[in-house]
């Protein structure tokens, strides 16, 4: 990639729970075009990035500018600034339909050219969903549910797309079912990715670079071989003795 | 059995003004998680919209329904921005913002017996006392109007909350309003409507309870029965707010009619006492199921 073009950068982000500091001055950036993985233990604080990045979380110091400006504070401002989030536990509305779900994704896109657009290219990527357009979402599986989580974060047309825990609940055919549409979804429709995951080899697989979150801090990082050949990653988050 | 027709119609229009209200109740039960504890005043404020729209200015009737639908959705916007909204902001349990609505009730309540008067007024039009005569049965036009037009309403809330885009965006904040903010629906916005239309709903049928019966600053109170309406039907449900409310009606009207008028809310209440001990969601509540 020539000249390394930035499309997010977080710098010192400081997130408190209460009294409780959940990330203690957080640094990463995502260039345009990258898939990027967080890696990370239970409680380390990826969520929490994800969510402080959606506005879903409040800063409290540090910067998160997005294609070089500052991003607005408030979750949905953030989601038509070309931020798409696919939340932990998919959070898909079980109770409205497939479309209705999809269209929630495509809420603040008025021309109606564009949302059938975007609809097609999410049913090219997911057959699935189309079969069942009109059926309430509660009643899908696991993995369509899945499905149409990426589907509806896909209909706000982002720029970048986060997905937080993707694999969650998920059986392993499926999760890597999942990772090859992420790849499909960087490479032919040019949506930057990050993602967030406790399972770190699917997820370092899929990507080009990775950080490795511990406690609220970035504590390694780096291409994502480099980071699915250490033998400290390996041991620590991948099982590997 | 034509008492019997006749009660039915009375309890099918008192039904249909609770429906009315409990379903303002419902609605903004189904996305916040609380009841806006503050629907008697703005009932009530709406009510003396209505009326003034005719003392004053001499709007005609259904002028002066429409005054007093939009004076109420006015009331009940300033109480949303004013106090629950930044009560929302600042993560305020929901407990406490039912607590401020009970006192935005009171203080309401007690500024409209300053201002107006506590006194009990008919409300200024003859129109809904006039009776129709169909085969033996009396209707008020009252109950005729409060009938058809509570209908509607109700018709015209369903077609907009399943047919429009606003429509959707409210749904999706009454299963998950986090999520829907998320996905970059401007959930502020979405409350605005809501409590707009909750305002209207209650406009109308403060209206409609004052044409059939007196217009005074207390009337507010017959929300609480709207709200054991939407209780007994499931808080949170529509479809069950409407059947709660008119299964009050029409219950109210029979205990009226065939036991004693002066047992009517005891019995009401303990109705709803017994329906919640057996189904405590309601007749059409909400299970509480997440699938993850």
């Amino acid at each position: 990639m020539s000249g390394q073009d930035v499309l997010l950068q977080v710098e010192n982000l400081e997130v408190f729970y209460g009294g409780i500091q959940a990330l203690h001055g957080v640094n990463m950036h995502v260039n345009r075009g990258e898939i990027v993985a967080i890696i990370g233990a239970n409680g380390a604080g990826k969520s929490t990035l994800l969510r402080s990045i959606a506005g879903d979380k409040e800063i409290k110091r540090g910067t998160v500018t997005f294609a070089g400006k500052p991003l607005p504070k408030r979750a949905y401002h953030v989601a038509n600034h070309g931020i798409s989030l696919v939340p932990e536990g998919r959070r898909i509305f079980a109770n409205l339909s497939v479309k209705e779900n999809l269209a929630i994704g495509a809420y603040m896109e008025n021309n109606k050219g564009v949302v059938r657009d975007r609809q097609e290219e999410v049913f090219a990527l997911f057959p699935r969903l189309k079969e069942r357009l009109h059926q309430p979402a509660g009643t899908m599986s696991g993995g369509e549910q899945q499905m149409l989580a990426v589907g509806r974060a896909l209909m706000a047309g982002p720029t970048l797309l986060m997905l937080d825990e993707p694999s969650l609940g998920l059986a392993p055919i499926v999760v890597d079912e999942m990772f090859e549409k992420f790849k499909q979804i960087n490479k032919d429709l040019g949506v930057t990715i990050l993602v967030v995951e406790q399972n770190a080899f699917i997820a370092l697989d899929a990507a080009d670079r990775g950080y490795i979150i511990s406690l609220g801090k970035v504590v390694m990082e780096g291409s994502a071989e480099s980071l699915l050949n250490d033998p400290e990653v390996q041991s620590a988050y991948m099982g590997v003795k | 059995m034509t008492v019997f027709i006749q009660q039915i119609i009375t309890g099918l229009s008192i039904g249909s003004i609770y429906a009315l209200l409990a379903v303002g109740y419902a609605l903004i039960y189904s996305i916040f998680n609380f009841s806006n504890f503050a629907f008697g005043v703005i009932m009530m404020v709406g009510t003396f919209g209505a009326v003034y729209a005719i003392n004053w200015a001499g709007a005609p009737l259904p002028i002066a329904i429409l005054a007093g639908m939009l004076v109420a959705a006015a009331i009940s916007l300033v109480v949303e921005v004013s106090t629950y909204r930044p009560m929302r902001r600042k993560n305020a349990p929901r407990l406490y913002l039912m607590i401020a609505g009970i006192g935005i009730n009171m203080f309401i309540e007690n500024l409209a017996i300053q201002t107006l008067g506590s006194s009990v007024k008919p409300f200024p039009s003859d129109w809904g006392r006039e009776i129709l005569n169909v085969g033996g049965v009396s209707i008020a036009f009252a109950d005729l109007l409060s009938g058809g037009l509570s209908l509607v309403m109700l018709a015209c809330l369903w077609l907009f909350i399943y047919r429009t885009k606003t429509g959707l965006g409210i749904r999706a904040s009454s299963y998950d309003v986090n999520t829907t903010g998320l996905m970059g629906v401007n959930v502020d916005m979405v409350s605005l409507v809501v409590f707009a239309i909750s305002g209207l709903t209650a406009g109308l049928s403060g209206v409609f309870y004052g044409m059939k019966y007196t217009v005074y600053p207390s009337m507010g109170i017959v929300s609480n029965k709207a709200f054991v309406a939407a209780v007994i039907g499931g808080l949170g449900s529509l479809p069950g707010a409407v059947l709660g409310g008119i299964l009050l009606g029409l219950l109210e009207t029979m205990v009226s009619a065939y036991v004693s008028s002066l047992l009517r809310d005891m019995i009401a209440y303990l109705v709803m006492i017994v329906i919640l001990v057996f189904i405590p969601n309601g007749i059409m509540g909400k299970s509480v199921k997440e699938k993850l």
